[in-house]
């Protein structure tokens, strides 16, 4: 998601300006802006062009509609389902849910990762849980899962929580693990007992590690809920697609998924902001010198 | 100023250090008096840094004694190195904060205090700034502050300038003395520059490597004039002293 990364990034911070190099910055930042600019152009000059093509071949009678839908009827399926609310609705579903779980499984995920710096014993004895669990395909865990929290939207929260946390808790970990050692003993030098460090030094330094998390988790949250919805639901996307794609309704299929990807980006793009406030600093040195 | 008049707040005596088979520094001996700017220079990989480490507790030798009686008084020791050390996320007043936080003082008490101390150190329009935003020297002013918020005793400095381009070394090196030396602390510091270890120091060892030994000890008559080190450069003597030491350890 490199163009997501780009649009996440600040286009002007508001900086005191540092003598001269207050000119300077403004230049970066406005070379990225004006590229950020012209990459969206250039993505929306290929959509519209492909779009077209294939529209064309469809009218043209050279590619099967029946098999691959085309540009209008999928159009037409987003807008009727827009004017019925159905599509809406289960955009709505299907966002709470990967929503919570993205959330419960980065916090559970994260939460362990760090906490995981305090103790060489405890990260070793995990260790193999933890690859474990990370070989794991969600996907065939759902069956079960349906089974132990219901076929409610709670199943799919599990699920889609499921999906992040090892991700989650192996980056976060990571960060922790690669404090800089020497200002671990500088710290220490300090007088600061490892409590102190932890907080003063260890979590700050993952953030931007857990920031990353975010940013990779997002994806496999949506997914999460998705495959949930597959196994057992009467709404959500992952349900309309289910059902569409049993009717062989192509058109329908295609709908739902241009919807998962506007989710996410959506998500991403939340991130982003996030990041921006949490990360300030770091945004700082990439924007200037 | 010699090493026995006033009682040492570090001494080592016959100290050895090896790691496996080699031997990295080989029966030391000096005495650091309270209040004195001592210097270790040689060349790279003589053990000057493993001195540091010992008298700092970090290592322990493999024959002789290190005695730190300002660590072991409980007093603070305070350390400055090459590398600034600044934490990213943290302006510079929150940086300068961070020795008195790392203590325990309330976040609020810790950060008005360092407020207070920026103006010393010639920061005090940089406060609100990050790291990224300032130039080495800077940097390492602020690392200076951080250092000296505690309230060290004893001072442990490993190469602290020697990241910085020649003007601003010699500008730092005139102003942390002087603050240093308003502190009346006691300071060893290790560098590979001798000039800015006769310039700023009451006493220079010089160490010749592999393995690490005292090859030579010079009382500085400059550091007590109260001199500026960029002064003492231009002082009647200077380019002496530093030729012999150079000599010394080229031998």
């Amino acid at each position: 998601m490199t163009t997501e990364q780009e649009l996440s990034r600040p286009a002007a911070p508001a900086v005191q300006p540092l003598g001269t190099r207050g000119a300077r910055r403004e230049d970066a930042a406005g070379r990225r802006h004006r590229s950020l600019a012209l990459a969206i152009v250039l993505d929306l000059v290929l959509l519209a062009g492909a779009l077209t093509a294939w529209q064309l071949a469809v009218d043209a009678g050279s590619v099967s509609s029946l098999l691959y839908g085309s540009p209008e009827m999928i159009w037409r399926t987003i807008a009727r389902g827009v004017a019925s609310g159905s599509m809406v609705r289960d955009a709505i579903t299907t966002a709470l849910e990967a929503l919570a779980g993205f959330v419960i499984g980065n916090v559970i995920g994260a939460t362990v990762g760090v906490g995981l710096w305090y103790s060489r014993l405890v990260e070793q004895m995990l260790r193999p849980a933890i690859a474990f669990l990370g070989a794991t395909p969600i996907a065939a865990l759902a069956p079960i899962i349906i089974v132990w929290a219901g076929t409610g939207v709670s199943s799919k929260v599990v699920m889609s929580a499921a999906s992040v946390v090892v991700t989650a808790l192996v980056l976060a970990f990571d960060g922790a693990r690669g404090t800089d050692p020497l200002q671990i003993r500088m710290l220490r030098s300090m007088g600061a007992p490892t409590h102190r460090i932890f907080r003063l030094l260890v979590l700050p330094s993952s953030v931007t590690n857990i920031c990353g998390g975010l940013r990779l988790t997002a994806g496999l949250a949506l997914i999460g809920s998705i495959i949930g919805e597959f196994i057992s639901s009467d709404s959500g996307l992952g349900h309309a697609i289910l059902i569409a794609g049993s009717l062989y309704d192509v058109p329908t299929v295609l709908a739902n998924l241009i919807v998962v990807g506007l989710l996410s980006l959506a998500l991403l793009a939340a991130i982003g902001r996030v990041e921006r406030i949490i990360l300030r600093w770091r945004f700082l040195a990439l924007s200037g010198e | 100023m010699s090493t026995t008049t006033t009682s040492p707040a570090v001494a080592l005596h016959g100290v050895s250090v090896r790691f496996g088979d080699y031997t990295a520094v080989e029966d030391v001996s000096f005495e650091v008096p309270e209040g004195a700017f001592v210097s270790i220079v040689g060349p790279s990989g003589c053990g000057k840094s493993t001195l540091l480490n010992l008298i700092s507790g970090l290592g322990r030798p493999a024959t002789g004694t290190v005695h730190n009686t300002i660590r072991d008084g409980g007093q603070r020791v305070g350390y400055m190195f090459q590398r600034d050390l600044l934490l990213d996320w943290r302006t510079v007043t929150q940086n300068v904060a961070l020795g008195l936080e790392a203590q325990g003082e309330p976040r609020r008490v810790a950060r008005a205090k360092a407020a207070d101390l920026l103006p010393v150190y010639g920061l005090q329009r940089f406060g609100s700034f990050y790291p990224c935003q300032l130039s080495g020297g800077m940097r390492q002013r602020a690392a200076f502050a951080r250092t000296m918020s505690t309230e060290p005793a004893l001072l442990l400095l490993d190469e602290p300038f020697s990241a910085l381009d020649y003007q601003t070394k010699l500008k730092l090196e005139g102003e942390l003395l002087q603050v240093f030396r308003c502190s009346g602390g006691t300071a060893v510091m290790v560098t590979h520059d001798i000039d800015e270890a006769v310039a700023v120091s009451d006493v220079v060892l010089v160490m010749s490597g592999r393995p690490g030994r005292i090859a030579a000890v010079h009382d500085i008559p400059f550091a007590a004039t109260g001199l500026a080190p960029v002064e003492v450069r231009e002082a009647e003597g200077f380019g002496h002293l530093v030729r012999t030491i150079w000599q010394e350890i080229e031998s």
